[in-house]
């Protein structure tokens, strides 16, 4: 089963996706490039914020505020919406969502369909329900289209093809389009764009994420660099927008200050080349725009993280500097999590919205570097949740007895000094039977032997700093004692 | 009906907010997020921040000035049919003359198939905010969506007193009844997404010409 | 000042060299340096994986263990960090011990933060030399207490005739992270392998590392690779140089 498939029925198996996504050097190289020069370009121009903290300070308090009174802000946003004439619908599971946009493809009429990009509608597989009732669906960002083509899932929040390179593309084109092979990427685009020009003419509906969404105008603010998000809002006569209940903000005011953070620490850019803000529908004597708009709310969740321990997490503006900032994601890649959320704040967001138990392993694959928290433009506080989504699996019957028994054990030495120092003179000896010149260079079994694949282990000193302390402070009091002071 | 009522999806969101025992504040007081002092020149820094975004900018001192700029650039594309919406903006009417005088064909932006044909744009902005870069515009009334969008060619025309400095003095504008769509552009239409090449012009224009007058 | 010296688990039992060299670096500018001899370990492999309850015991007992210390210094900046960021956190539910918590927290400091920014040493007075070529790992958990990389240059650019060669990649986490590195060893493996091979490029002799666990984990991987590179903590270079006072020094001997 391709881990990377949208149909995701088999279980999600980490160990084995990231086992694949290891023997990919290819991958390797293309995620090590890309992922650094994206962190760079994001350290490089958040300076520009004068003092970048506090404004990434003034953006987790908005949020946390928004958050702690978020029906409010929900009921605020509701009727603002309505108040200029859009309809909002509420689905708190996948199901509900994609019925509901299919509901409204229906009984508008609808055939074609061009989507620009929403990771949400990546989450409740909307595009698999649309196509299987019946609806046209194209997406039209250039890396979700060449997912499309390539029949594959998103393997980074904002730029999804990281994972191909353009010789991939190039074959996929040919194959997919009957076009001559290339790998240069301005002709495949050109050839995109002419494809996906005649979907934007000819479309009856447009489907969008969201951003942001301003409660107190009911205002949804969409940005992209390429104006697919423009033409899906502006050419088609319906327009459905999907988000996540946690994408709302109060006021205009806020908005501009997460324009100021998100560019910047996706993708290094001062702000994204398109803002594309929604107010409803056209309005009475207008002459172009919509004729029908659609807010499309989603749980999915988000009230019951909201209600927990993780909230925080909430406060995330999906701009993907966690991902580019992560040496586990820089070495895996996306596809491997097995998520539409992949990275540091997919390990934390992806149990908590799914499963803990389908995505166990998730929140231990990390060496709590704290790249990503030092990344963050929301100062969430990853590192520490994943520690709290350990202490649950602990709790929750998820650890193997041999570690269980295993930190038992190390409580036990490190509890009793005689412990500890005898244990350490019990475990040299039982290494320099393995060891040659100082060094063991394989270990039979447990963690010895996961450390020993990849590196020698050094024998323990054969007297510890502890022992050589009673001659090291006389040494020094004797000194102190013949100076001259 | 699919989904849920409104009242069975706030009441999860209730229950959850009266678990949440913090209670913080609405900030009120943004600026620290300031990025452009209210006393900048504002005019100089847009000019800058959009020619490093890859956007081509002059500045005029009058109309006739600004008429001879508009055909100057629709000369150096070869542009053979332009969108001009109804809307007001410096020397437009001049310019529909002029272009008409050169036999160019002008499309109604208002219509879908015409606005696809057209080689390039001319519109007028709401608003530019100089921090970043961008020129703001907004549907509704005379304006019309496509004519900045369609064309791989777009000609913003902008006057020097709608030159804002920072995004925060863009959104603490009033608007009694905001359009149907407003777009902030800060740049030409571009891509990343093949192994993060960069390639202009993608599903808007390729090219931005901003051209600003007084 | 009376430093109370917190040599964490791994440096007592792997590296003791460099606990005595930050004794001795103390001892010369002009501290008072005790070692609570029943100190063991701060807890971090338990508290990272998620054995809490485990940790905080242990956290517990090093609280006791060091209650009446002025000033603490490690040389390890992933246990100041556990000690900083999370002791507070493992015991805000207990009104007796989280003030503890606090009071440690506060008087706890990593080696070079000590001297940089606490103690603020001028080290012009000391003629430090160090005749090699030397580059930098960037240890993670500097960042949980403030360090960021130029904290440590800045000390290690103070040697004369050391020619610093820039580690690319330098802040990437070498892949250690405690049990991670045998959890999942195949990522860990593939992290430490990428630091290897940058450390190689730079072709110095030395890797300055300050933490026992990244020394751990890249001298057994440069060891396994065939990559012949010294690894020491600043301290041994420092006590060196000290102890040298002004003379040149060519190389730290074990």
């Amino acid at each position: 089963m391709n881990p990377s498939g949208p149909h995701q029925a088999a279980k999600p198996d980490f160990k084995r996706s990231v086992a694949s996504a290891l023997a990919n050097a290819h991958l390797g190289a293309a995620m090590d490039t890309a992922t650094r020069r994206q962190d760079t370009a994001r350290r490089a121009m958040m300076p520009e914020l004068g003092d970048p903290l506090a404004v990434r300070n003034l953006g987790a308090q908005i949020k946390n505020h928004t958050l702690q009174h978020l029906d409010r802000y929900v009921e605020q946003l509701v009727e603002n919406v309505r108040k200029n004439g859009g309809v909002v619908h509420f689905a708190e599971t996948a199901e509900d969502a994609c019925q509901i946009v299919a509901d409204i493809a229906r009984e508008a009429g609808v055939q074609r369909i061009v989507k620009s990009k929403s990771m949400v509608s990546e989450e409740v597989h909307l595009n698999e329900a649309l196509i299987d009732a019946g609806f046209e669906v194209t997406e039209t960002d250039l890396g979700e289209y060449i997912l499309q083509l390539a029949d594959e899932r998103p393997s980074h929040i904002v730029t999804p093809v990281l994972h191909r390179t353009r010789e991939d593309i190039g074959r996929l084109f040919a194959d997919k389009l009957g076009m001559e092979y290339t790998e240069d990427p301005p002709t495949l685009t050109a050839v995109a764009r002419a494809v996906l020009r005649e979907k934007f003419k000819s479309a009856d509906m447009g489907i969008t994420g969201v951003n942001f969404a301003v409660a107190e105008t009911g205002t949804l603010a969409i940005v992209t660099n390429e104006g697919n998000g423009r033409m899906c809002t502006s050419v088609p006569r319906v327009v459905v927008s999907l988000m996540g209940v946690e994408k709302i903000v109060p006021r205009l005011i806020d908005l501009a200050v997460y324009l100021k953070l998100l560019a910047k620490s996706a993708t290094g850019q001062r702000i994204t080349c398109y803002t594309n803000l929604l107010t409803g529908p056209r309005r009475a004597g207008d002459v172009d725009g919509p004729e029908a708009f659609h807010l499309v709310l989603l749980d999915r969740g988000r009230s019951e993280v909201l209600g927990g321990d993780y909230w925080e997490a909430l406060r995330c503006i999906r701009c993907g500097a966690c991902l580019n900032a992560c040496p586990v994601y820089r070495k895996i890649g996306g596809h491997a999590y097995e998520s539409v959320y992949p990275g540091p704040i997919g390990k934390v967001i992806t149990p908590l919205l799914n499963s803990l138990a389908d995505y166990k392993d998730l929140p231990q694959a990390s060496s709590l570097c704290e790249a990503c928290y030092e990344a963050c433009p929301q100062r969430i506080n990853l590192p520490a949740m994943l520690l709290r989504l350990r202490d649950e699996l602990r709790h929750g019957g998820y650890a193997p007895l041999s570690w269980r028994i295993g930190f038992k054990g190390w409580r036990l030495g490190m509890q009793s000094h005689g412990f500890y120092s005898w244990g350490a003179a019990l475990g040299r000896i039982f290494m320099r039977l393995l060891a040659k010149d100082g060094w063991v260079r394989r270990m039979p079994a447990g963690p010895g032997a996961v450390w020993t694949r990849y590196r020698d282990l050094p024998l323990l000193a054969k007297r510890p700093f502890h022992k050589r302390w009673p001659a090291l402070k006389a040494e020094l009091d004797r000194k102190r004692r013949e100076e001259p002071s | 009906m699919a989904g849920v009522t409104q009242e069975t999806f706030l009441a999860r969101i209730r229950n959850a907010v009266a678990a949440r025992r913090e209670n913080e504040a609405l900030p009120t007081d943004l600026a620290a997020a300031r990025v452009v002092p209210p006393s900048a020149d504002a005019i100089a820094l847009f000019m800058k921040r959009v020619t490093d975004s890859a956007m081509s900018v002059a500045r005029v001192g009058d109309e006739a000035a600004l008429v001879e700029k508009v055909v100057a650039i629709i000369a150096e594309v070869n542009a053979k049919r332009v969108l001009i919406a109804p809307e007001s903006f410096p020397a437009r009417a001049q310019i529909v003359a002029k272009l008409r005088e050169q036999s160019l064909e002008l499309l109604d932006p208002g219509d879908k198939r015409q606005a696809f044909e057209a080689d390039v744009g001319i519109t007028g902005v709401a608003s530019a905010v100089a921090e970043t870069g961008s020129i703001h515009m907004t549907s509704g009334g005379p304006r019309r969506r496509l004519a900045s969008l369609a064309a791989p060619c777009h000609i913003a025309i902008v006057r020097a007193d709608q030159i804002l400095a920072d995004l925060l003095d863009w959104a603490a504008r009033p608007c009694d009844g905001r359009p149907a769509c407003e777009v902030l552009v800060s740049g030409p239409s571009k891509t990343a997404d093949i192994e993060l090449a960069l390639v202009i012009g993608v599903h808007g224009p390729r090219a931005e010409h901003i051209l600003i007058v007084g | 000042m009376r430093i109370t010296l917190f040599v964490t688990c791994l440096t007592d039992l792997y590296y003791p060299d460099v606990g005595e060299c930050v004794v001795r670096i103390l001892d010369r500018l002009g501290h008072e340096v005790v070692f609570p001899r029943k100190q063991t370990c701060c807890g971090q492999p338990a508290l990272n994986s998620g054995y809490t309850d485990e940790a905080r015991a242990i956290a517990a007992r090093m609280i006791r263990v060091f209650a009446d210390a002025e000033t603490v210094v490690t040389p390890s900046g992933s246990c100041c960090s556990i000690v900083r960021e999370y002791y507070p956190e493992l015991f805000k539910d207990d009104p007796v011990l989280h003030p503890q918590a606090v009071a440690l927290a506060n008087k706890t400091f990593e080696f070079v933060e000590f001297l940089q920014k606490v103690q603020k040493v001028d080290w012009s007075r000391w003629n430090l030399r160090y005749l090699g070529t030397a580059t930098f790992h960037y240890s993670c958990h500097h960042r949980g207490i403030d360090m960021a990389p130029e904290d440590v240059i800045g000390l290690i650019r103070e040697f004369r005739d050391l020619e610093y060669r820039p580690l690319e990649k330098m802040e990437q986490c070498c892949g250690f992270g405690g049990t991670f590195a045998v959890k999942f060893g195949d990522i860990s493996g593939a992290m430490v392998k990428d630091k290897v091979a940058c450390i190689k490029a730079t072709g110095a002799r030395v890797l300055i590392c300050n933490d026992g666990g990244c020394t751990l984990n890249i001298a057994g991987a440069c060891r396994r690779e065939g990559v012949d590179v010294e690894i020491r903590h600043i301290a041994e270079l420092l006590d060196a140089a000290m102890g040298a006072n002004g003379h040149q020094v060519k190389e730290v001997s074990q």
